[in-house]
């Protein structure tokens, strides 16, 4: 009892401090369980004993219920081209580094593999918070997170084999990618029905949930794969729509509970790393920053990414994830990391989790654009009285249309060159480059313009617009937005707002009125 | 097999069998905990699979730790269901509770162990122990009661109301009858005289405590609880860390952790995000709950049971047709309706699941022995099972009794009409209230629509002008309490992709038309194929009004 009364006020405490510090909780959780454990009488909550693994196991499983493919739809080229070179080339600098520093392969092994994938709990919270989750770019980043969810626990499956050598690997790999297909094929056919069946009763959701996860702990026990194989193939098993919308929900709490002892374990069995295990993690450390972002700008060039979201992509992707703690738990556990290695992972993962928020930044990544970028494209030739479209994605090709079939002079800004190839192609003045730089806005005469149009989804992007285009006798400046304290900020800024919530509510309630109108007869009837 | 491999063994037999279960007993609507506790039986004393599971290794030093971790996730469940029965009970809803309740859960608690223990005596057990079986008899299972009465959406009913009212007194008294056996130190001569002596120090712990919560209520939890409830995972961490404060200082004061536990959860109940925290904590309780009925499923010795058979026959006769009829009768004394107070006392005919853990720490204590343990279990079982069927028949059974004159015999009073408490029907469920979310209520409200508006942020509901609910839309029991199955239309104005496709979804198999955000237009086809036939395309609709914008200003033309 008294353990577990530590863990959860620690974990209290952890996600209070996390959340007033807009930090995500991993890596609290993890510090809070080391500073309770260097407390004098406080025992140490060992991550080897029974509820720490049960704890992981849950955790992996709610990796694994993430793992959603049609989340990768429309993606999977890119994500695979650049998961699967950050993967290989930050993997095997990291495992390079550790035999620089004179450790066995095995050892190498295990941190490169960790060092290779990124945390998908705080990729995802990233890009929601930042609005960016359904853009092309935040699929791309969430199908990179996925595939190297899938990776790391390959690897897993294949390290627990080490010592039979490499058949013995490759064989406990080939297990793990047959179980996972057979899942895949059984739950596709399967689960829709048992979905149906089970959406009216919570508490059969969450046991049948479970049940899964423990089926496949057992079949991984059966085939001696680790059982965190088996908890992520669960996992993936029940991602597929709608079940998955069904189980996540009920089992978020308990995922959330279990989690929060794992972690606050982990730390609580970790030791500060010194000498040459400090200055690995320093340097391992300084690997995952740098060399993630570099690969993945060298990947995103032939998926012809915006500058800008390149650079985004790879603050996005530059730390360690969760599996890379569950990695070296079980590296610990089965006795191929030694305790300060294991600690010095650790370290790595917590720090890099708690410098990618920091990091990923508005202004960090126009700071790099501003290092980086190519030179600013030719300006076009002088121009006024026209329409300048700052943005022309998919949401916004019906207004260039409707704008074109009512004003022909219509000159269009997009970050994307194959968007700008394609308007070209059609007739269409426009030039590549992200709308809110002083500098595009230059090149397409805004200032002259009769209208400039934002369809741009970032606040911040809109209102540096504005202190550039503003001025009495300026432009008409309209912005297309949501919220209505953008909308206020805006305003007060000088633009015109369309209130996306507005037209969309009338809208709504129109449909409102005659879905009541259609049902009125029946009812009477 | 290493311990922690052995513990996910153990788990996994326990929880595959229990979903088995109750996949397999569908059919007959039985209450969860009935079929996790047959489950235990069968991988427990019928087939041994579960003995067999832990004898992974040879000397048994292993599985001991497994065992340990088991049971101390089967208190935790038990800690944490009394800590929901606390949410649930307000002080509000205390006071409300009434004189009928009142006194008719205390008369009935009075009655029925007195009558209880002398049929207890009767049957041959000794006195000490009669007291204690009559006691556990009396108990009613609320988790039961609640869950079939919210089945049948009989909660807001007369009867319902009152049933509740009474499960918690009953609650109340087992709180202070496990206290009394918690200050009774195991190994000690059972001595109730010393008992006795003991219960006025219990007493004033409890009442401290209590003190406490209700301070702790009015002037300290409000502002961090406000704080916490910004993000799931620090609201249930809060709400876990406070319920083991008053765990940790209840063993302090002598008492159990559940009287903490339960404690704990009445100084939160008034506050706004105690629905949200109740919700999200309930499918914590439900797996470490499922887990203690499996595990006292498995645990219940057969054979003692059936060596004993006309005992349990008996005393099960007792607790389904004389309880009853006893808490009808109480009730009816007290002015209730002849009908309701009926269905009332068929609400309650079953042991509760308290008496179980009431039984075991008797046991602990020495007041019991094995044999009467596996008594109380298999009543307790052998209730639950009937009172499930009894429950979900109840209108049925109740006209039965009615026409062979039984309310007349009990002298019960005939049925005043019945005050009919208002429940959502016909109306309209708008989820999220953001800028357009709340746009959508005030049109709806200002239509003179019923509208509920949900979100998951208590700040944004504030000031809506209709009734609110605060959660997930995606937690079932949430949209179960916005009678979503009784709604005329759905309105999600979420831009949360996967929430929306859920609810689309539900609400198509409910046939409840929804009027789906359309936020991008990526999104369209895939909900188009859901099948969703109002999309409501924000971006589109601005695209439009753009337009319209330059055509008025004379820079498009129209």
């Amino acid at each position: 009892m008294t353990e577990a009364v530590l863990l959860i006020l620690a974990a209290a405490i952890a996600t209070s401090v996390a959340q007033r510090i807009r930090l995500p909780a991993i890596p609290i959780l993890v510090v809070t369980g080391a500073i309770l454990a260097a407390l004098p009488g406080v025992p140490v909550l060992d991550v080897e004993r029974p509820l720490p693994q049960l704890s992981l196991a849950f955790l992996v499983f709610a990796v694994g219920l993430e793992f959603e493919p049609s989340r990768l739809s429309g993606q999977l080229r890119g994500a695979l081209r650049m998961g699967l070179l950050q993967f290989v080339v930050v993997g095997s600098l990291g495992a390079i580094l550790v035999i620089l520093f004179g450790h066995a392969t095995i050892v190498a092994a295990y941190v490169g593999l960790g060092l290779a994938g990124s945390s998908t709990i705080i990729g995802v919270r990233l890009l929601v918070e930042r609005g960016q989750i359904f853009e092309p770019f935040g699929r791309l980043v969430l199908g990179v997170l996925l595939l190297q969810d899938l990776l790391m626990i390959l690897g897993i499956a294949g390290l627990a084999a080490v010592r039979g050598g490499p058949w013995a690997m490759v064989a406990e790999v080939g297990t793990a990618i047959l179980l996972f297909a057979v899942a895949y094929a059984i739950v596709r056919l399967v689960a829709p029905r048992v979905a149906r069946g089970i959406d009216h009763d919570p508490e059969v959701q969450i046991i049948a949930a479970l049940a899964v996860l423990f089926a496949y702990l057992s079949i991984a026990w059966h085939l001696d794969l680790p059982f965190a194989v088996g908890a992520f193939l669960a996992g993936v098993s029940l991602s597929v729509f709608p079940v998955g919308g069904m189980v996540r929900a009920p089992i978020a709490p308990i995922v959330g509970f279990f989690s929060a002892v794992f972690f606050v374990s982990l730390g609580s069995s970790l030791t500060l790393p010194v000498g040459r295990d400090l200055l690995l993690a320093l340097a391992a450390l300084g690997l995952v920053l740098v060399a993630t972002p570099l690969t993945v700008a060298v990947a995103s060039r032939g998926l012809r990414l915006p500058r800008r979201e390149a650079i985004e992509a790879g603050i996005l992707l530059g730390q360690c994830g969760e599996l890379t703690l569950v990695l070296a738990v079980l590296g610990y556990a089965q006795g191929e990391l030694a305790g300060g290695m294991f600690s010095a992972i650790s370290l790595v993962t917590v720090v890099s989790m708690m410098l990618t928020p920091l990091l990923a930044t508005d202004r960090m990544a126009w700071w790099l654009v501003g290092r980086l970028a190519p030179p600013t494209p030719a300006p076009l030739p002088p121009l006024a009285g026209h329409v300048v479209l700052l943005g022309c994605g998919r949401n916004s090709r019906m207004l260039l249309d409707l704008l074109r079939v009512s004003n022909p002079d219509v000159v269009v800004v997009d970050r994307d060159p194959g968007v700008v190839a394609a308007l070209r192609e059609d007739g269409v003045r426009a030039i590549c480059g992200e709308a809110a730089d002083p500098a595009i806005l230059d090149a397409v005469h805004a200032a002259g313009a009769r209208a400039v149009v934002s369809t741009m989804r970032r606040h911040a992007d809109n209102l540096r617009m504005l202190r550039r285009l503003h001025r009495p006798g300026g432009p008409l400046i309209l912005v297309r937005v949501f919220s209505d304290e953008h909308a206020d900020a805006l305003v007060r800024h000088g633009a015109t707002v369309v209130s996306e919530s507005e037209v969309a509510a009338a809208e709504a309630v129109l449909v409102a009125g005659s879905i009541a109108r259609a049902l009125e007869p029946a009812a009477t009837t | 097999m290493n311990d922690a491999a052995i513990l996910l063994q153990t788990l996994g037999i326990m929880v595959v069998s229990a979903a088995v279960m109750m996949l397999l007993l569908k059919p007959l609507k039985l209450p969860t905990i009935v079929v996790c506790t047959v489950a235990g039986l069968l991988v427990g004393p019928i087939t041994g699979l579960l003995d067999a599971g832990q004898r992974g290794d040879a000397d048994g030093e292993v599985a001991g730790a497994v065992d340990q971790a088991i049971e101390g996730i089967s208190h935790f469940g038990i800690v944490l269901l009394l800590f929901l029965v606390g949410l649930e009970l307000s002080l509000d809803r205390l006071r409300d509770l009434g004189r009928v309740t009142l006194l008719g859960g205390v008369g009935h608690v009075i009655v029925t162990t007195t009558l209880g223990f002398l049929l207890s005596l009767l049957l041959g057990i000794p006195m000490v122990a009669a007291i204690l079986v009559a006691f556990a008899m009396t108990l009613s299972s609320t988790v039961v009661v609640i869950r079939l009465l919210e089945q049948r959406r009989e909660l807001t009913s007369l009867h319902g109301r009152i049933s509740v009212g009474v499960l918690l007194i009953e609650d109340l008294t087992v709180i202070l009858a496990l206290t009394v056996l918690a200050s009774i130190q195991p190994g000690e001569t059972p001595d109730l005289l010393a008992a006795a002596r003991r219960l006025p120090l219990a007493l004033v712990a409890t009442a401290g405590l209590l003190g406490l919560a209700i301070l702790a209520s009015r002037h300290l939890l409000a502002r961090p609880f406000g704080f916490a409830a910004r993000r799931p995972e620090t609201l249930v961490a809060w709400g876990l860390g406070w319920c083991l404060v008053f765990v940790v200082l209840a063993k302090l004061l002598g008492l159990s952790a559940e009287i903490g536990a339960f404690l704990a959860g009445i100084s939160l109940a008034q506050l706004p995000s105690a629905g949200d925290l109740n919700r999200r904590l309930h499918p914590l309780m439900n797996f470490f709950i499922a887990v203690f009925f499996v595990s006292l499923g498995a645990g219940i010795d057969l054979r003692a049971a059936t060596a004993q058979l006309p005992t349990v026959l008996v005393l099960a006769a007792f607790v389904m047709l004389a309880k009853p009829l006893l808490v009808a009768f109480l009730l009816g004394r007290l002015g209730m309706g002849g009908r309701s107070a009926m269905l009332a006392g068929l609400c309650l005919g079953q042991v509760s699941e308290f008496s179980f853990v009431f039984a075991a720490l008797a046991a602990k204590t020495g007041l019991l022995d094995e044999a009467m343990v596996g008594v109380i279990a298999a009543v307790g079982l052998l209730t639950i099972l009937l009172s499930a069927w009894v429950i979900q028949h109840a209108d049925p059974i109740e006209g039965w009794l009615a026409a062979r004159g039984v309310p007349r015999l009990l002298r019960l009073p005939p049925e005043p009409p019945a005050p009919t408490v208002p429940e959502a029907h016909g109306h309209v469920l708008v989820v999220g209230m953001n800028a357009m979310g709340r746009r959508v209520v005030d049109a709806l409200v200002a239509a003179g629509e019923q509208v509920i508006a949900i979100d998951s942020d208590l700040a944004k509901l504030r000031g809506r002008p209709c009734r609110v609910l605060h959660g997930d839309i995606d937690d079932l029991h949430l949209l179960e309490g916005a009678g979503l199955d009784r709604a005329r239309l759905v309105v999600t104005a979420l831009q949360i992709e996967p929430v929306n496709r859920l609810l689309a979804f539900r609400c198509r198999e409910r046939g409840v038309p929804c009027i789906v955000h359309a936020f991008d237009g990526s999104l369209v086809p895939d909900l188009e194929r859901l099948g969703v036939d109002h999309l409501v395309d924000s971006k589109m609709q601005g695209n439009l009004r753009v337009v319209s914008i330059l055509a008025e200003e004379g820079i498009a033309r129209p």
